[in-house]
């Protein structure tokens, strides 16, 4: 879809996230009166995934994206959409370790009524906030870069993303 | 640079002050709630209208005028300047059209309601003059649109369909006082199809390549079917025109084939987008803008039968409600739910440790419910009271559409009282 890797990459990661955030709001809508019952195999394996999924969003995508990509529009007089993606970053990040611990937690002990309502909070303020998100970014960041970055900028933030893959 | 980018490349410096695109939006909240009263009111007309100056003409202009056309220049003036990255030179004018639009259409609605014939042709000079200001603001904006070659080619066949729906419209107005047209029916035939399809509709066609793809996380419809849907929906366009104005059933004939073939590929465009989308879960907006693309054919397929009157002897208005209210006006608000929160959020800022708000804190969702169900259940019954000539049935169905306005208005003004929460954001969440 992009000819660019780098925006290549980021749109499959999106790709994954919005997938994931798909199957939380799905996951929440189906136990809105109480945590599910018991721990089945189907349900223990999405709060996994959905914890891992939502780490390497928070951690490793947008540490790339703050490290690299906005520091690199920034040098080229574009600092603006990096800082309103950096605000969404921060409003993201807490909520999305929060909910890593929690689904871990809960696909390992199950969740009592306390830490479902939680989950059922802090997931559905992270997937509003990150469906948005990545809205934004596949409709204004990744073509940005497809327009703004030359080879050797390109080759070289590759080898970055790559060394933190 | 995709269609959409320039929606946060820059776009907050060509985004307009939120007062002047939501004044529009507010003004065709009122203008639904409006036109649900006046059909309320005129239900006899109504399931039976083929033209002519009776309460229920004040219906269809508060739809067409004052809902769809009100929204679009809203949503015009703001998405094409950030959509092509070229803003605005100067808000004044986008105000005046505002001030002369509105107000016309008030004074050109009531007095079609009354039956007031100088003053109908008042109101529609008013109108006139704001929609020839807001052709040549869009008509300087599409020059400019280079990068868009799809949605600008939509947008300069819909300026050319609202120059001939305006000079067809005035000629109209005139017509009441003075007589002059030869086949007065046969020019408000072409009136509807140009403004209904023409101008609104190639408004509706062109901005879903782009409004579409940004809801489903989707690439951009390929540029060669878009072309030929682009080529087939102008031809359709034309030959129904002239077949209108004509008096030419097999132009009529023609014309539908080819509007279908153009519906064909734009809907295979369109349900291709949301199939290769990221987005599965689109949400109640989604239900309302399927259940338009469903109806944009059957409008078609109506309309050709009732040109050959196949269609009953209400067939004219079952066209009508299936062009205006079941694929313009349904698509229109299930577009509009997503748009207010999104543009409302454009203006959002985020100051120092302050997390900028969510879409769902920038509308409320309830009203929207009351709204879908309201409209769906509206139309239904209005096609129902159409169909079996039920004047009563009509009433019913005005009323729950009423209600379903005045929900949809709740959730615009709910919108624009949040307006100040997107300038100041919330606390950043703690996530414990």
């Amino acid at each position: 879809m992009f000819a660019n890797r780098i925006s290549q990459k980021l749109h499959e990661e999106h790709s994954a996230t919005v997938a994931i955030m798909e199957r939380l709001e799905a996951l929440i809508a189906s136990y809105r009166r109480g945590p599910p019952a018991g721990n089945r195999d189907a349900e223990v394996l999405l709060l996994r995934e959905i914890a891992d999924g939502v780490e390497s969003e928070v951690k490793r995508h947008f540490d790339f994206e703050e490290q690299h990509l906005f520091t690199f529009l920034d040098t080229i007089g574009d600092a603006a959409i990096g800082a309103h993606l950096t605000a969404e970053h921060t409003a993201m990040r807490p909520l999305g370790e929060r909910l890593a611990a929690l689904a871990r937690t809960g696909s390992s002990a199950g969740f009592d009524e306390a830490s479902w309502s939680e989950f059922q909070r802090v997931g559905m303020d992270l997937a509003e906030r990150m469906l948005t998100h990545v809205q934004k970014e596949e409709m204004a960041l990744l073509p940005l870069l497809e327009d703004a970055m030359d080879a050797p900028m390109e080759a070289r933030l590759y080898d970055a993303y790559a060394a933190n893959a | 640079m995709t269609a959409a980018a320039g929606f946060l490349g820059g776009a907050k410096s060509r985004l307009l002050p939120a007062s002047i695109p939501f004044r529009f939006f507010a003004a065709a909240a009122l203008f639904h709630v409006a036109m649900w009263v006046v059909l309320i009111f005129a239900a006899e007309q109504v399931i039976g209208f083929r033209g002519g100056m009776v309460p229920a003409l004040a219906a269809v202009h508060l739809l067409v005028l004052g809902v769809l056309t009100t929204t679009a220049i809203g949503a015009a003036v703001q998405l094409l300047p950030v959509a092509t990255r070229h803003a605005l030179a100067a808000h004044w004018p986008i105000k005046l059209v505002f001030w002369m639009f509105v107000p016309g259409i008030v004074l050109l609605t009531a007095s079609m309601y009354l039956g007031r014939i100088e003053l109908v042709i008042a109101g529609a000079v008013a109108s006139t003059a704001g929609l020839l200001l807001f052709a040549g603001l869009l008509g300087d904006n599409l020059r400019r649109a280079g990068g868009l070659p799809i949605v600008a080619a939509y947008g300069w066949a819909a300026l050319a369909a609202l120059l001939a729906v305006i000079l067809l419209g005035l000629a109209l107005s005139v017509d009441f006082a003075t007589g002059f047209l030869r086949d007065h029916a046969a020019v408000v035939r072409a009136h509807a199809i140009l403004g209904g399809y023409g101008f609104m509709g190639m408004l509706a066609l062109g901005f879903s390549h782009v409004l579409i793809p940004m809801f489903a996380l989707s690439s951009a419809p390929e540029k060669r079917p878009a072309t030929a849907g682009f080529l087939a929906a102008a031809a359709g366009v034309a030959l129904g025109s002239f077949g209108a104005v004509l008096g030419h059933p097999h132009l009529l004939t023609a014309a539908t084939l080819v509007g279908l073939v153009a519906v064909g590929i734009h809907l295979w465009l369109m349900l291709r987008a949301l199939r290769t989308g990221m987005r599965k879960r689109l949400g109640l907006s989604f239900i309302l803008v399927r259940a338009a693309w469903v109806s944009l054919p059957l409008s078609l397929l109506i309309g050709l039968a009732a040109s050959h009157d196949r269609a009953g002897p209400n067939g004219p208005a079952l066209f009508g409600l299936l062009l205006l209210g079941g694929w313009l006006l349904t698509f229109l608000l299930g577009v509009l739910q997503r748009i207010l929160p999104f543009l409302a959020s454009m203006h959002a800022t985020a100051p120092e440790r302050r997390a900028p708000p969510r879409l769902s804190e920038l509308g409320a969702t309830a009203p929207l419910n009351v709204h879908a169900i309201c409209h769906g259940t509206a139309l239904a019954g209005l096609a129902g009271a159409i169909l079996f000539d039920a004047s009563a049935a009509a009433r019913v169905a005005g009323t729950i559409g009423l209600l379903g306005a005045m929900a949809f208005a709740l959730f615009t003004a709910d919108v624009i009282r949040r307006l100040p929460l997107a300038s100041h954001a919330s606390p950043l969440p703690s996530g414990g």
